[in-house]
């Protein structure tokens, strides 16, 4: 089977990653745009491990948010089937057994799906930085480069909402996905798939980008402006 | 099912009709293909005479009112919330939405794509019987522009009934208005004045219409001192115009007239126009005699009062004045201050009572200075309805040898003035949380001492026993002892924060009153087995919050829950949102049971939620969106995941 997951390894990029290049990634014109007309993707990951480097992707779950609405008819979701099973500890958790990994997608198929998926649009996550981060791993085994897009945290967006940065309360507990979707009176029924997890998340983007609102954030990056 | 978030809007939809209705395979197919759509507070999901798109929507989470724009005004048809369908109607009858569909708080709604659904609802024989009953054009229509605005269903009934001046006319002013001609000469007017024992006499055209008035004051002014002589006409210096007034008119329209037109009589006409004949003439005396429960009328009988029963009396035309003021939407600040003021009269009332009777009995004065504390709801000015009693007395440090007559002296005259109360209708507390307990009647030192050890050492009773004494108000004696007890919490609890997170982690005890699925959260045994305790639940949560937040913030001075919301909003702009709407939603809280404690003469505390109508229901809801605000804000600020 080797040869089959080895099939990009040092070789040709996806297919995908060509097209993909194609999109405007212009900073200077993206940022000027306002929240309603920018399309922005929220995912999550779900993997063997919480080592970017060595541990691989286990599924993708993503919703497209486009002038607060999700379409459920356009939603991404892939399980992965990866050349070795997942670590014993990771499986309580989020539930993939190394059996269901059986009927999922390659690597390969999974990433160029999400190139294709994502587009341009602006990638939010909880914690994303470990979310890209091995995906940009993934990608590198598959002879692509890194991300070009915008991206955004929505545990930064939460401090940002609730004054936290200026204040002596910050403690990381309250910021996890559980914590914020009790404290914003979100239903947390799909935790621990990932596309339940970034339904949820794009949720709480869209009440935090409401709240935001209020205070005269208009435009990708005011959205963006680091506190 | 080909994602995981399609499966759950099939739960979700699956509950409810018409698709509860539908098939299970055409119902995961449809849930596949919705739109979730996050609407903002205000933004509107469809407008009045648009065409419909392909869309039917359901509410998730939130609330969406409907409302028919007519000319100028909104009027509010109806409002949806979990688990309502529309904006239905138009689309199956191909016609241009008849309503503007607008979310009042943050909302979640499902647009579902009919494409393909649409030969369902309509073959579907269950589903369309369901459709032609609930969605027939009229049938949605229980919330009538009459009803709008109107959160009480008993409220227009009352006011008819009770506030119009045709019932106070039958039986204040029934007599036929005594009357004169333009042409009568100004002796003859008094002495007609005089035989009919009125104040004022209303010229009148030969077709008895009013032409002007002349009353007492008028002939004060030129008959006595001599500008005009006995036998002028009346029509020389009458008042006129004279301004009429319809008999249907309210109370507070007569007031309101009265007050503008810087005038003592109206006369009562026909029509309202001069121009119809007069029936009547209403002066500012009539009204205040009519109304016999006019507050400061009622402060004044209260300090004429020989006896408890008479103050009970009082305390009862009181009841009346509140209930009139509650349904005539008198702002509720307004009326805890009015209800407060009769309340201290009364306590002080029964003070001077008691120090009278103890004279009497030989067993002197008060040997030293004192104060009473009002505590708890009575401390906060919110005791609207006569609730238990909660009281506390403190008086100056006396020598040690004296200490115990003094104090046998002031627990005697506790339970006189508690007694006294008692008897006027304010219930003994059931937790003794009065001055006649030897606990809550100690000397000045005393107190700060108590003080001090609960702070010192929070445990849950001394947290119970903060959330009642710290809310002290002194209502009679020396009040410079309150502000030096004031301050000495304030110190001691800046030297001692960790007493703020345990005040902050009782304010938390109590969570928002809304289960999972936005149902009341009721009772689960007791004697309310199944009630709603909107004091428990919806109320002291407030009320706690607001303690712990000012305490933080070094406020003393301020006992009224939301004057302590209020001056938090100033204190912290950036939260000023979240403290407004919980002053608001105390406010309506408050007023929500002091109206259910007068219809169901209680203390207004339980109520069943069944019983409540749909925008009650809404009402009270919306009440409770600030508590689970305050409570995360607590829950930050003092760290409480830390302490439980």
């Amino acid at each position: 089977m080797a040869w089959f997951f080895n099939r990009n390894r040092h070789s040709d990029p996806l297919p995908e990653w060509e097209s993909y290049l194609q999109h405007d990634f212009s900073r200077k014109r993206q940022k000027k745009m306002h929240l309603e007309e920018t399309r922005f993707v929220v995912f999550d990951t779900e993997t063997t491990g919480l080592n970017h480097q060595t541990d691989r992707i286990l599924s993708f779950g993503a919703v497209g948010i486009l002038d607060g609405k999700i379409d459920l008819g356009n939603v991404f979701e892939k399980f992965l089937v990866q050349d070795f099973a997942p670590a014993p500890e990771s499986i309580p958790i989020h539930g993939i057994l190394p059996k269901s990994t059986q009927w999922g997608v390659t690597e390969a198929d999974a990433l160029g799906a999400f190139l294709d998926y994502i587009g341009n649009a602006v990638l939010v996550g909880h914690h994303v930085g470990f979310d890209l981060a091995i995906t940009n791993v993934a990608l590198k085994r598959h002879g692509c480069g890194k991300l070009r897009n915008l991206h955004l945290d929505t545990r930064d967006l939460a401090l940002r909402v609730e004054h936290v940065l200026r204040t002596r309360f910050y403690r990381p507990e309250d910021y996890t996905l559980d914590a914020l979707c009790e404290r914003f009176e979100l239903t947390p029924s799909d935790r621990h798939t990932s596309s339940g997890d970034a339904y949820l998340t794009a949720i709480l983007l869209l009440k935090f980008m409401y709240r935001l609102k209020t205070r005269g954030v208009e435009t990708l990056s005011e959205l963006l402006r680091v506190l | 099912m080909s994602n995981t978030i399609a499966q759950r809007v099939f739960d979700f939809l699956k509950n409810y009709p018409p698709f509860s209705l539908v098939e299970p395979e055409v119902l995961k197919r449809v849930s596949n293909r919705v739109i979730v759509h996050y609407v903002e507070p205000k933004q509107i999901i469809f407008r009045q005479g648009e065409e419909p798109e392909r869309f039917i929507y359901v509410v998730r989470e939130g609330a969406v009112q409907l409302l028919r724009t007519e000319e100028e005004d909104r009027i509010l048809i109806d409002e949806c919330d979990e688990g309502d369908v529309f904006g239905i109607r138009p689309l199956l009858a191909q016609q241009p939405y008849a309503l503007t569909a607008m979310a009042v708080e943050e909302t979640l709604i499902y647009a579902i794509n009919i494409e393909g659904f649409e030969e369902v609802l309509n073959e579907n024989p269950k589903v369309s019987f369901y459709l032609a009953t609930n969605f027939a054009a009229g049938v949605r229509n229980q919330y009538s522009s009459e009803n709008k605005g109107r959160i009480f269903l008993d409220r227009d009934m009352l006011i008819d009934s009770n506030f119009k001046l045709v019932e106070v006319q039958s039986m204040e002013t029934s007599r036929a208005p005594v009357t004169c001609s333009p042409d009568t000469k100004v002796r003859s007017a008094a002495l007609t004045m005089t035989d009919n024992e009125v104040g004022s006499i209303v010229v009148v055209n030969e077709m008895d219409h009013p032409i002007g008035i002349l009353t007492d004051r008028d002939l004060r002014k030129n008959i006595a001192t001599g500008k005009y002589p006995l036998d002028t006409k009346v029509s020389a210096f009458m008042s006129k115009p004279v301004v009429c007034i319809s008999p249907d008119m309210t109370m507070a329209d007569v007031q309101i007239s009265m007050v503008r037109h810087r005038i003592h009589h109206l006369c009562v006409t026909e029509t309202g126009k001069p121009d119809s004949p007069v029936q009547g003439v209403i002066s500012e005396h009539d009204l205040l005699v009519i109304q016999g429960n006019n507050p400061a009328i009622l402060l004044k009988e209260i300090r004429k009062c020989k006896r408890p029963s008479d103050l009970k009396q009082i305390r009862e035309k009181a009841e009346t004045l509140l209930r009139k003021y509650l349904h005539q939407e008198v702002a509720i600040s307004f009326i805890s201050t009015i209800m407060s003021e009769i309340n201290d009269a009364i306590i002080r009332r029964a003070i001077r009572l008691s120090e009278k009777q103890m004279l009497e009995e030989e067993l002197g004065e008060a040997p030293v200075k004192y104060c009473w504390l009002g505590l708890g709801s009575e401390g906060r000015e919110e005791q609207l309805l006569r609730t238990d009693q909660d009281n506390a007395l403190v008086y100056e440090d006396v020598a040690e040898e004296k200490a115990d007559e003094v104090k046998k002296w002031f627990l005697d005259f506790s339970r006189r003035v508690t007694r006294i109360l008692n008897q006027v209708g304010f219930e003994f507390c059931p937790g003794d949380m009065m001055a006649s307990n030897p606990a809550w009647c100690l000397s000045i030192s005393e107190w700060k001492e108590q003080f001090s050890r609960w702070i010192l050492n929070p445990n849950q009773n001394s947290i119970l026993y903060s959330t009642i004494f710290f809310d002290f108000r002194g209502i009679q004696g020396d009040m410079q002892m309150t502000e030096m007890l004031s301050a000495h919490i304030l110190h001691s609890v800046s030297r001692q924060t960790i007493f703020l997170n345990f005040l902050a982690k009782h304010a938390l005890d109590n969570p928002p009153p809304l289960s999972f699925f936005r149902n009341f959260v009721v009772e689960k045994s007791g004697e309310h087995k199944n009630e709603f305790d909107i004091k428990k639940r919806a109320m002291m949560p407030l009320t706690d919050a607001a303690r712990v937040l000012v305490l933080e913030a070094g406020v003393s001075g301020i006992n009224n829950t939301f004057k302590r919301f209020e001056k938090m909003a100033e204190l912290e702009p950036q939260n000023a949102d979240i403290y407004t709407s919980a002053a608001d939603a105390y406010e309506i809280l408050m007023r929500y049971r002091a109206l259910q404690g007068l219809k169901s003469g209680d203390s207004g505390r339980y109520f069943k939620p069944g019983e409540l109508n749909k925008m009650q229901r809404l009402q009270l809801r919306n009440c409770f969106q600030p508590i689970s605000q305050l409570q995360s804000l607590l829950n930050l600020r003092f760290q409480l995941s830390v302490l439980r």
